[in-house]
């Protein structure tokens, strides 16, 4: 599978916290360590457990990554459509904006990048679990940039939730309908 | 053979010291370097290695004073505020000719100032920040393996100097996951800790050991009084800065503006000369891996060339002091500091766009 950035990958993530933004960071990561030599996941938040504002940057790499801190990224993703404004600033030109629909408001500027909307809570609430957006989310990412082999999520899945089987089952399902998700925005 | 890992920059200061031969771990929470003392109780004691969670950071350095002066290869973890309480006995465990390790995960101050990365301690900790004017060895490591990498090398330092070594790093550098190859680092071989006090019945002439620190009040042999025990100790600093400099130079060969920076904000400063570089700007990176001693040499000789120079530093400046020493006013040094983070809260960060701005207005 080609990667469309080449050989780096860089992604920034945000939404607040409880939304699984750092987790699905992580095991983005993690998958990613088994393709390229170098990966860096920054995160950011502050002292709230849940509610506020929570942020972070993966990088995947075959060169050495200079700074786990950038300005600007390849592909965002906006766990929480009330960011979009905030976080706008930080895409690449050419870059894609994935952005969960719930809570968007209007007013944004329109620069030159894709977005795309993901309805992902309202899937997720459907699938009978909110919490599962944060692996929709990270699906529709993977089905339209092909960062990584959808099956190293999908093993990372498995050694996450190993002992937690009915878990492990409703994220695959989660990962595998943002991966349907993103696919079909694609084409 | 070195396995590969996906690291948190605070547990590779755990991996580091376990891969150094570490026998105990004494330190007391705090934000953002939890992960240390976490790692240090989940994987120490199954191991069969100390892990001792203290009352504060004054029982942390003092238990590392005891650990140290046994023989046992130890080490405590702290942020900024911590680092403050442990002054009193870093200068008693350099006067004692102890060695031992503090990491330093630098946050936000004066005070309790805040919980996120900051980079503030610079002067207090490369100019020995406790009574008595001493000198520490401080690494400061800019990456997760280069914190693996330089924990290791700290607890070779501490021996061969007897001294205590710092680890400089801060709240990014903790806080971010990286790649990294886990494995011990030979650095070549040690003397034997014949000092240790072991007990008489462990020593092989069978004597005494005395470890104090008060060379001027009962004069430690070989010294026969204070000044002679002064000169051991000023010998030994001159050692370490003839023989313990380490930076890194990145495109600074051509270079006619060059960043100075350390720790994170020398790997956003990587990233803003790969930007200027890109656009045909002759800009290079002189990177401290030493904080003490620091690399006044490889600036001052590029000052004489007329090169301009950029401190880039997560505080009100500190760092630039040692540049300007350095470069003697033969040259312009600019700063980027705290004040020109991304966001006006304690998360806001240096950004190498930023950094980029003041390249160009500068070049």
């Amino acid at each position: 599978m080609e990667e469309k950035f080449g050989s780096r990958n860089d992604v920034i993530m945000a939404g607040l916290g409880g939304m699984g933004v750092l987790s699905a960071g992580k095991i983005l990561s993690l998958a990613a360590l088994k393709k390229y030599r170098y990966v860096s996941w920054l995160p950011s938040y502050g002292v709230e457990k849940r509610g506020g504002l929570c942020e972070c940057t993966v990088i995947f790499s075959n060169e050495e990554i200079a700074s786990p801190i950038i300005d600007r990224a390849q592909s965002l993703i906006i766990f929480e459509g009330s960011q979009l404004k905030a976080f706008e600033p930080r895409i690449l030109s050419g870059g894609i904006i994935l952005a969960e629909s719930s809570g968007m408001e209007d007013g944004r500027e329109a620069r030159d990048y894709k977005i795309i909307e993901v309805p992902g809570l309202e899937i997720a609430v459907s699938m009978g679990m909110g919490q599962i957006n944060n692996l929709i989310l990270l699906g529709s990412y993977v089905g339209v940039t092909d960062a990584v082999p959808p099956e190293l999520i999908e093993e990372e899945l498995e050694i996450r939730y190993k002992t937690r089987k009915e878990v492990l089952k409703r994220n695959q399902e989660a990962f595998r309908r943002g991966i349907e998700l993103g696919r079909t925005v694609e084409g | 053979m070195a396995e590969r890992m996906f690291v948190q920059g605070n547990e590779a200061v755990g991996w580091g010291a376990l891969y150094a031969g570490c026998d105990g771990f004494f330190g007391y929470p705090i934000t953002p370097q939890n992960e240390v003392t976490q790692w240090f109780a989940s994987e120490f004691p199954k191991r069969g290695k100390v892990f001792l969670q203290s009352q504060s950071e004054v029982g942390s350095i003092n238990m590392l004073y005891g650990g140290a002066a046994a023989g046992f290869r130890v080490m405590t973890s702290t942020s900024s505020p911590g680092w403050g309480l442990m002054q009193e006995t870093i200068s008693h465990c350099v006067a004692a000719e102890l060695p031992c390790i503090i990491v330093l995960v630098q946050r936000g101050g004066p005070g309790a100032g805040s919980i996120r990365h900051a980079q503030m301690d610079y002067i207090s900790v490369t100019r020995g920040g406790g009574q008595g004017g001493y000198k520490n060895i401080v690494l400061a490591p800019a990456s997760v393996q280069e914190i693996h990498d330089l924990v290791q090398l700290a607890f070779y330092l501490a021996d061969k100097y007897r001294n205590p070594t710092i680890v400089l790093a801060d709240g990014i550098l903790g806080q971010v996951s990286e790649s990294v190859d886990v494995k011990t680092i030979d650095f070549g071989p040690l003397n034997e800790k014949d000092w240790a006090l072991r007990g008489i019945g462990k020593q092989k002439d069978g004597k005494c050991r005395l470890i104090n620190s008060a060379a001027g009040v009962l004069p430690v042999p070989p010294y026969p009084n204070y000044i002679s025990w002064l000169r051991h100790m000023d010998e030994k600093y001159k050692q370490m800065e003839a023989d313990e400099l380490r930076y890194e130079t990145y495109k600074a060969e051509d270079a006619e503006l060059i960043l100075i920076a350390y720790g994170y904000t020398a790997r956003v400063s990587k990233e803003t000369v790969n930007m200027a570089r890109l656009q045909g700007l002759k800009v290079g990176l002189i990177r401290p891996i030493t904080a003490w001693p620091f690399p006044y040499d490889i600036i001052r000789e590029k000052a004489i060339q007329g090169c301009k120079f950029l401190v880039v530093v997560d505080s009100l400046g500190l760092l630039i002091e040692d540049v300007k020493i350095a470069v003697e006013s033969r040259a312009d040094v600019g700063l980027v500091s705290i004040l020109d983070r991304h966001l006006p809260t304690d998360g806001g960060m240096i950004m190498p766009g930023r950094v980029f701005e003041e390249v160009k207005r500068l070049i």
